[in-house]
């Protein structure tokens, strides 16, 4: 079981809250819009995934649950010393995981679809299986 | 756009044309024409048996892909909303790509293979409610279509009623989630995804959307049969397709192929060169240019358009003549796709513009060195990052300008544009929609 985050780009106005909050994971183009570097959240930056999410003025960050866990692996390299100290769930939610989605909907979706490329953020298609 | 008949092709032993094999003598195909030129609609089965179902089994047997532009399987795509309860079927018919006239051709000439078809699907996947968007626009189009429904209530041929909707002229408005939320009231721009159609459409109920040549080709199949079908084409990319052929060619025009049909034989199909030609621009607007030699033997199928950085698209094959200049077309198509966008996603409302001045300023000013780098660093940038595909069809076509005159795109960097620029632009570019564009 692996978290997903996903930018709703018609929602997005561009403030540029996420990137200031998830630095490891989403940096901001020329006209400050977020590119996520990859849709799968590694366990430990999952409690500051939930935060940006919550931060979004625009509701347009999605955090999400995806059925197989594939961590990519620069990322975990990347990001295992810059979280050193801070287990998984340290602020007391990271290790709840009953929700699809960090504000329990579940947009709509009830199975995704495995034969359509599913649009990820930054040019790479989110991989979903299931 | 001229629309002109397409000839009778005979290759690999199929007999085609097939979906045009009504375009003959009269000009419009009235229903007891229709009946006589394809067979009878048989809903039930001639036994009289009713199993609705079967036609999926078969479409998806046959290998039918969708034709609009996405070539998703199309028997998946029904048998994703069968039996949900009521269902709604939509059938697109609002060719948003300006190069591309074979919808309005079948829609015009053949509009009962296409509500036939409409019929059938509802029939498989049990809908209530049925709906064909053509762009608002084209009054004639509507009215000819209303005056072909109203001949088969008549015959009571339909037993769910077709509703004729006009959608915006945009182009983004014929994206399928775009003609969902106009069907629900909305300003007809593309949503978020998911949900899709399929999962909650018109009204939130599962929803069928298909191309209206997908449709008329299901409604042959339903006549002849998944083996029939794959009698044309290649076996990994069975059927038929129509193409619009246009250009430096002599008979540009909608002519229907196999699947698998080299891009050189399109061409020649459509009378051959006009003159020197150097790229083809296969797909459309959201297709990809490729220099003449590398196109001319390329198979049009899916695959191997996907395998060349392209996309089949809805078909569409334009020959850009040696003498034109593909930077200053594309840069104009480019120009005219960042005006078509939604203005929704801040990646295409900010980086297609960019991108459409980038080109533009390589393609009409000269880059002075500076330009190729500029469009290398946008396209990223832009691409994969929107609510729908819009933004990734214009980098397609951007980057597959970038590959196949790269020699010009080096001389225009350098040198400033060539003599090409001058010529007529060779690429249709709508004017404005008048209404269409107070929509924000």
């Amino acid at each position: 079981m692996s978290h997903q985050l996903r930018v709703n780009p018609i929602a997005c106005n561009g403030h540029g809250a996420c990137a200031e909050l998830l630095p490891e994971m989403i940096e901001l183009d020329p006209w400050g819009y977020p590119i996520l570097r990859s849709a799968v959240v590694p366990p430990v930056l999952v409690p500051y995934a939930r935060r940006a999410v919550a931060t979004c003025p625009a509701l347009a960050l999605l955090l999400e649950r995806a059925m197989t866990p594939r961590p990519d692996r620069r990322l975990l390299a990347l990001t295992s010393e810059c979280a050193s100290g801070i287990p998984p769930g340290a602020n007391g939610r990271g290790g709840r995981g009953g929700h699809p989605c960090v504000t329990g909907d579940d947009h709509g979706h009830r199975e995704l679809p495995t034969d359509e490329r599913h649009l990820g953020v930054g040019g790479r298609p989110a991989v979903h299986a299931g | 756009m001229t629309v002109t008949d397409s000839n009778a092709v005979q290759e690999g032993g199929a007999v085609l044309p097939r979906l045009l094999a009504g375009r003959g003598h009269r000009l419009v195909l009235g229903l007891a024409e229709h009946e006589r030129e394809y067979g009878m609609l048989w809903l039930r089965g001639r036994s009289g048996q009713r199993r609705p179902e079967r036609l999926i089994d078969m479409v998806e047997a046959a290998g039918l892909t969708g034709r609009g532009g996405g070539g998703f399987p199309t028997g998946r795509k029904m048998r994703a909303v069968a039996g949900r309860g009521e269902t709604v079927v939509v059938a697109n018919g609002a060719e948003g790509e300006p190069a591309s006239a074979k919808d309005r051709l079948l829609l015009t000439y053949l509009p009962h293979l296409v509500l036939d078809g409409i019929t059938l699907a509802c029939d498989a996947v049990g809908a209530t409610e049925a709906h064909l968007c053509v762009h608002r626009r084209e009054r004639d189009l509507i009215d000819g279509l209303a005056a072909a429904v109203a001949e088969r209530r008549t015959a009571g041929l339909d037993p769910v009623p077709i509703q004729i909707t006009g959608i915006p002229g945009r182009y983004v408005s014929s994206e399928q989630s775009s003609m969902v939320q106009y069907l629900n009231g909305g300003p007809g721009k593309p949503t978020f995804a998911p949900p899709r159609p399929h999962e909650s459409g018109v009204r939130g109920r599962p929803t069928l959307v298909n191309n209206v040549e997908t449709l008329a080709h299901v409604a042959l199949i339903a006549r002849h049969g998944e083996r029939w079908f794959r009698g044309a084409g290649l076996p990994s990319a069975p059927g038929s397709m129509l193409v619009t052929v246009d250009g430096a060619v002599r008979w540009p025009g909608v002519y229907e192929i196999e699947l698998g049909t080299g891009a050189g034989d399109v061409v020649m199909l459509a009378g051959g060169p006009a003159e020197d030609l150097q790229a083809l621009l296969i797909g459309g607007y959201f297709g990809a240019w490729l220099p003449v030699e590398v196109a001319w033997p390329v198979r049009m199928t899916q695959a191997s358009m996907r395998a060349l950085g392209g996309a089949l698209g809805a078909g569409v094959v334009i020959a850009l003549p040696g003498a034109s200049c593909g930077l200053a077309e594309t840069a104009r198509v480019v120009r005219y796709l960042a005006e078509q966008g939604a203005g929704q996603c801040g990646p295409c409302l900010m980086g297609l513009p960019a991108l459409a001045g980038a080109v533009a300023d390589l393609a009409f000013q000269g880059g002075r060195g500076r330009a190729i780098e500029a469009i290398a660093a946008l396209l990223p940038l832009v691409e994969g990052r929107g609510a729908c595909r819009h933004p990734d069809g214009a980098t397609q076509l951007a980057r597959s300008a970038m590959r196949a005159f790269i020699a010009d795109a080096r001389w225009h960097d350098q040198c400033g544009p060539c003599d090409g620029v001058c010529r007529a632009p060779l690429l249709p570019i709508p004017e404005d929609g008048e209404e269409d564009w107070s929509w924000t």
